[in-house]
């Protein structure tokens, strides 16, 4: 288990409000000190890891919770530039979708997603998985960056 | 719940800590099956080998000790990110360093995860549920779609 010095800064690039809402609903029980940070569309979410204005002093990401379908740019186009950056390559992105198709998946492992979720129908089995990733990824997983 | 036997391939130097992540793994209700491996001179003539489909069982999922005594972690997880069949099965990485460059390194080549190596039956049982119900229950993993 990882010994936690400082909150685990999470970048989630949602553009549905009422997945945000879910997800930081879910997240409050967490055994760890989080630091979630909400971005709507792929845009913003390169802008904010390039610490580009008016991103120019948020904290690097420690995890990465990443839509696919996503307004301006999309997951994909987000993962494509990210493992095109060597100071990005490295932040674990768990993908958290509607989609489940075959096509969806299969490219976006290719494109360096960490972990594939399909969003699940229904407010308990969301927030269910919403703890699930908390309790691998915030809990047990070894995270670059952190001590 | 599936039941379709899961393919498991470990690679670790260390046959005990092997024996005891599977007996782990027994005691979930997983169906899984485990091919392993204790070294890299093991490890690139199985990836060869595989690609020629001299090789049964594509693995759902890799499970990998960054520290084996005859090649170096990283280098073999490019090997098997490079493979054509192999390519985007999920790896987990365990070690017992915090090594953070290593650490960097690892994710930068494309590990899905590192943990730290279980030392004792808890951790063991702690990395064996994880890997049931995360890996297993909750992500979709790219073999569901692909068979050989």
């Amino acid at each position: 288990m990882t010994t936690q010095t400082s909150p685990i800064h999470v970048l989630m690039v949602e553009d549905d409000a009422e997945d945000v809402v879910l997800t930081k609903e879910s997240l409050t029980n967490s055994k760890v000190t989080l630091d979630l940070h909400v971005v709507e569309d792929g845009e913003e979410a390169l802008l904010y890891l390039r610490k580009t204005p008016p991103y120019a002093s948020v904290p690097r990401p420690d995890v990465i919770l990443l839509d696919l379908n996503l307004p301006k740019k999309n997951g994909r186009e987000v993962l494509s530039e990210m493992q095109q950056d060597i100071h990005l390559r490295s932040i674990p992105v768990i993908v958290l979708t509607t989609s489940d198709q075959e096509e969806d998946v299969l490219k976006t492992y290719e494109l360096g997603a960490n972990c594939y979720i399909t969003k699940p129908v229904g407010l308990d089995q969301f927030m269910k998985v919403v703890n699930a990733i908390d309790n691998f990824w915030f809990s047990i997983v070894k995270l670059p960056s952190r001590k | 719940m599936t039941f379709r036997t899961r393919q498991i391939l470990i690679i670790d130097d260390d046959a005990d800590d092997i024996l005891i992540l599977e007996e782990c793994l027994s005691r979930t209700s997983l169906h899984f099956q485990v091919t392993a491996l204790h070294t890299g001179s093991e490890a690139i003539p199985y990836l060869h080998e595989f690609s020629h489909g001299k090789i049964e069982g594509k693995p759902d999922l890799i499970i990998l000790d960054l520290h084996l005594p005859d090649i170096e972690g990283v280098e073999l997880i490019h090997a098997i990110r490079r493979h054509v069949i192999l390519r985007i099965t999920p790896i987990i990485v365990y070690s017992g360093s915090d090594d953070q460059e290593r650490l960097h390194a690892c994710y930068a080549a494309g590990v899905n995860c590192c943990l730290k190596k279980p030392s004792n039956i808890d951790e063991a049982m702690t990395l064996a549920h994880a890997i049931h119900e995360f890996w297993f229950t909750t992500i979709q993993l790219p073999n569901s779609y692909v068979q050989r």
